[in-house]
């Protein structure tokens, strides 16, 4: 399985579960976090042209501020909380067929994909253990929860305020400025939130096998 | 006021604001920025462990500059801080001087008048204010009038006309009497007051955090939250990889990673925000308003004193055929003998000029009684014996006569009509059912008002002119200053419901006004601006006042809302692009001791891990106080199209933020190692 892939392959399936899949592949749950990311990438959008922050002619507050911020948040600090549980306990770590940085990717991957994909495994770690079971069961619920609680509150709360006119001054989300701007925030969240230990695990194992040493 | 202008870099104010930021090093009161907190605490950590490496004997040069570092971190925020909190109250001070002990003639209920201390004065209260006095507390005059200095708060050196009566009834507290002797109602307590909002509103204490400044806020703090975690877990990691961290380094890492750059400026754009609108000024009741002003997208406008110069002057009779224009001046001279409005002084001004001596003649007949102008009615004249004479506008005048089974003659429809191209006002007189002729009443449109609205348009607000008067006059004038609509015809409760109509779609509506009846409207209005020289009720329905009484203050308003936000929003982006080289630095220097391999990431080619650490946390400690006279400038606003502002603003702060540190960090790194400091 994504066992055998090159570590760079790993760190792109990684990275787009990492970022709460918003491209290819995250049916319903990627859209709901690209909006999320929306939200945010308007917040300061709004900011940054000096109009109190709008998303689809609807005003975001420090509500939907909130929740955008758990929505995105919560998911990164779980798979991060989980893993490095799982990396420091000894049951946590029996798991494992490989060590060395290959390992961080294979438990990386079990907690990313429980909390956002299918549950499914990098393969090479043994996920039937009472410890595996039960961790990965947590993440997937608090992966699950914090993503549809709060944007379903977003949802409620912006239905409930007034629309507010598009004028000149309005900055619209039909143009590449936004798409940029969007990809651009998705990429450092979650780059910012990964970056360290996606360096452990599928950088350093790349540069490893540029050495000839593999694990 | 005016002395107060001071610049940045004011010694004085330096080295209060210095010693402020001390003070401020206590946990007790930086909880209210849980960001630079959490530095705090790092900065505490970091100090014990360079205390326990040079008891221990280790080296312990790398883990003290750290520390200095970080505490210099929240020195520089603090000081930020304080740096704008000290303009603001050199500002707050400099009003407060007119406060001083101020002895009132407090009038009693039985007649008799008692001196007392201008604070022990309640609202309520009345009392007499002569000439040479001060102002003993905000209030509104119920008898008599006084040119009043109120050089004190707006700057202006010309003396101001207060009268009973009328739109200019509202005197302020510290202002002098010049001339003149006043009767005035207090309309607030002392500490109430208009100077204790301002000064209230400049001191940071009792500032009212805005929407979008918490929403930031949240976002900050998850930020925040989250780089605890991913420092946190780090360890765990790492450990994994047998690798070990110093703690110093993490912490670092995380202070580093923390959105520390728009942490420690975030209150200092807020409090210099509503510093420069006090200087434009202009006082606000809460920031919140000059928040909204940033996004009001429809603002309405009096005509009368905003677009055209203050009042209508009369300027030439037009007899009625067959009328002669000694008798249209005599009867319009009677109509207008009581009306105290500028238009009905300009017209017994330009009837005695028309009728040279025989204007002293003019009795007024006796048992007459005077039909004062309502604006229901917007009708006035005067009654006596069997005869009703009035002046009022065409459709007022038309109705009065057709009850009385009058018309109007072709001249008059003729010369309305001409009068009204033009832009004036015609105001007709008759004599019971018979038209005499019409007085012409000229607009003076004000200089420069076209470039102003033209800029409200640029910066994305509609505005609406409104009038009483009819809708042709209307159009010319709406025409030749360039606003975008008018509502012609206007009686005060349309105001109020023109501002509903539009909330209701959604809008943004500021409104400034002056009179009594403005208050509602003013009230209603997401942004009123009332001017100073207007009514005490008007003053206290709105939510900012306009010191100098100039209603194209708005633009500014408006720019210095949208400038706090761009501000805020821009080095947000900046502390979070910057995110980026500082991972560059970081990480490899954690990591490469162990695996040299990822030395591979250290693209800026720095000299040692500990020279990383360090240049990093330097150059997040001194972009802070690089960027202060910015946070307290505000970054500048352009009137152009939201997208191209955004670009320029994404460019500059965006990949500016995510470059310039690579420059930095490098450029630091290469000072580092040539000093050998590591």
């Amino acid at each position: 399985m994504h066992d055998s892939l090159t570590p760079l392959s790993g760190f792109v399936l990684l990275f787009n579960m990492c970022v709460g899949e918003v491209i290819f592949g995250g049916v319903g749950a990627g859209l709901i976090t690209l909006l999320v990311n929306a939200v945010l990438t308007m917040f300061i959008v709004g900011l940054m042209i000096g109009r109190s922050p709008e998303f689809l002619a609807k005003k975001l507050e420090p509500f939907e501020m909130l929740m955008a911020v758990i929505c995105v948040l919560a998911t990164p600090m779980s798979v991060l909380i989980f893993g490095c549980i799982a990396v420091v306990t000894s049951t946590g770590l029996s798991s494992l067929n490989n060590l060395g940085p290959h390992g961080i990717s294979e438990i990386l991957y079990a907690f990313a994909s429980t909390s956002g994909n299918n549950g499914s495994a990098f393969a090479g770690l043994n996920a039937g253990t009472v410890f595996y079971t039960l961790t990965t069961s947590l993440s997937m619920l608090v992966g699950r929860l914090t993503t549809i609680i709060p944007v379903l509150a977003i949802a409620g709360s912006l239905a409930k305020k007034k629309f507010v006119p598009v004028g000149s001054a309005t900055f619209t989300t039909d143009v590449p400025l936004f798409v940029w701007l969007l990809i651009g925030v998705v990429v450092l969240v979650g780059g910012l939130t990964y970056f360290p230990v996606l360096t452990l695990g599928p950088i350093l194992e790349h540069f490893f096998m540029g050495m000839g040493k593999t694990f | 006021m005016t002395e107060s202008k001071n610049t940045i870099w004011d010694p004085a104010l330096f080295l209060t604001a210095f010693k402020d930021s001390i003070i401020k090093l206590n946990p007790l009161t930086l909880y209210k920025n849980p960001v630079m907190l959490v530095v705090e605490i790092g900065s505490v950590i970091t100090t014990l462990v360079t205390i326990n490496s040079i008891f221990s004997g280790e080296a312990y040069f790398f883990n003290f500059q750290i520390t200095l570092w970080l505490w210099f971190t929240v020195i520089f925020s603090n000081f930020a801080e304080s740096l704008a909190e000290g303009r603001s109250k050199a500002q707050a001070e400099s009003l407060q001087k007119t406060r001083t002990e101020t002895v009132a003639n407090k009038l009693l209920s039985n007649g008799s008048i008692e001196q007392i201390s201008a604070t022990s004065l309640r609202k309520g209260d009345f009392v007499l204010v002569g000439e040479h006095e001060t102002i003993p507390c905000d209030g509104q005059i119920v008898e008599g009038s006084a040119l009043l200095d109120e050089s004190a708060i707006t700057g202006e050196s010309a003396a101001v006309l207060r009268e009973f009566g009328g739109d200019k009834d509202a005197v302020t507290i510290g202002t002098k009497v010049i001339s003149g002797n006043v009767k005035v109602k207090i309309t607030a307590n002392p500490g109430d007051t208009f100077l204790d909002h301002m000064i209230a509103m400049v001191e940071s204490a009792h500032r009212q955090k805005t929407p979008s400044e918490v929403a930031l806020e949240i976002l900050l703090i998850g930020l925040t939250v989250v780089f605890v975690v991913v420092i946190v877990t780090l360890v765990g990691f790492s450990r994994y990889l047998n690798i070990s961290i110093p703690l110093t380094v993490l912490i670092s890492l995380l202070v580093c990673l923390m959105p520390t750059t728009i942490g420690a400026l975030l209150p200092a754009i807020g409090i210099s925000g509503m510093e420069r609108l006090v200087r434009n000024n202009v006082i606000a009741v809460s920031g919140r308003a000059i928040e909204a002003a940033g996004d009001v997208d429809v603002v309405l406008l009096d005509k009368t004193g905003t677009i055209t110069l203050g009042n209508r002057i009369a300027s030439e009779f037009i007899p009625d055929d067959g009328v002669d224009e000694n008798l249209l001046a005599e009867v319009a001279f009677l109509s207008s003998i009581t009306d105290e409005t500028p238009e009905g002084r300009s017209i017994v001004t330009l009837a005695k000029n028309k009728l040279g001596v025989r204007g002293r003649d003019i009795q007024i007949p006796e048992g007459a009684i005077f039909v004062p102008f309502s604006v229901q009615t917007r009708i006035s004249g005067i009654d006596y014996e069997n005869v009703e004479i009035r002046k009022g506008a065409y459709d007022a005048i038309e109705k009065f006569i057709k009850e009385r089974n009058g018309t109007f003659s072709l001249k008059i429809k003729q010369v309305f009509e001409m009068i009204s191209k033009a832009g004036g006002t015609p105001l007709i007189v008759v004599k019971n059912n018979k038209t005499l002729g019409i007085v012409y009443l000229k607009d003076i449109i004000k200089e420069g008002i076209k470039e102003r609205l033209s800029q409200l348009r640029k910066l994305g607000i509609k505005s609406i002119m409104i009038t009483g008067d009819n809708p042709l006059t209307a159009a010319t004038i709406a025409r030749e200053s360039g606003v975008d609509d008018f509502v012609a015809e206007a009686k005060p409760e349309m105001k109020l419901q023109l501002i509903r109509d539009y909330q209701k779609k959604g809008h943004l509506v500021a409104m400034i006004g002056d009179g009594t009846n403005d208050a509602p409207a003013l009230a209603q209005a997401d942004v009123g601006v009332a001017m100073n020289a207007g009514t005490q009720a008007a003053r206290e329905a709105s939510n900012m006042v306009d010191l100098d009484s100039n209603p194209t203050k708005l633009i500014s308003i408006v720019e210095i809302g949208k400038q706090i936000l761009i501000t805020r929003g821009s080095l947000t982006t900046f502390s979070v692009a910057n995110d980026i080289s500082k991972y560059f630095a970081i990480v490899p220097a954690m990591f490469s001791i162990q695996y040299p391999v990822l030395n591979t990431l250290n693209l800026m080619q720095l000299g040692t891990p500990h020279s990383a650490v360090l240049s990093a946390i330097i150059f997040n400690a001194i972009i802070i106080p690089m960027l202060i006279p910015l946070s307290l400038k505000g970054v500048e606003y352009r009137a152009v199209q939201a997208e191209k502002l955004l670009r320029g603003n994404m460019l500059v702060y965006g990949v500016g933020g995510l470059v310039l540190p690579f420059i930095c960090i490098k450029g630091i790194d290469m000072l580092l190692m040539s000093l050998h400091l590591v």
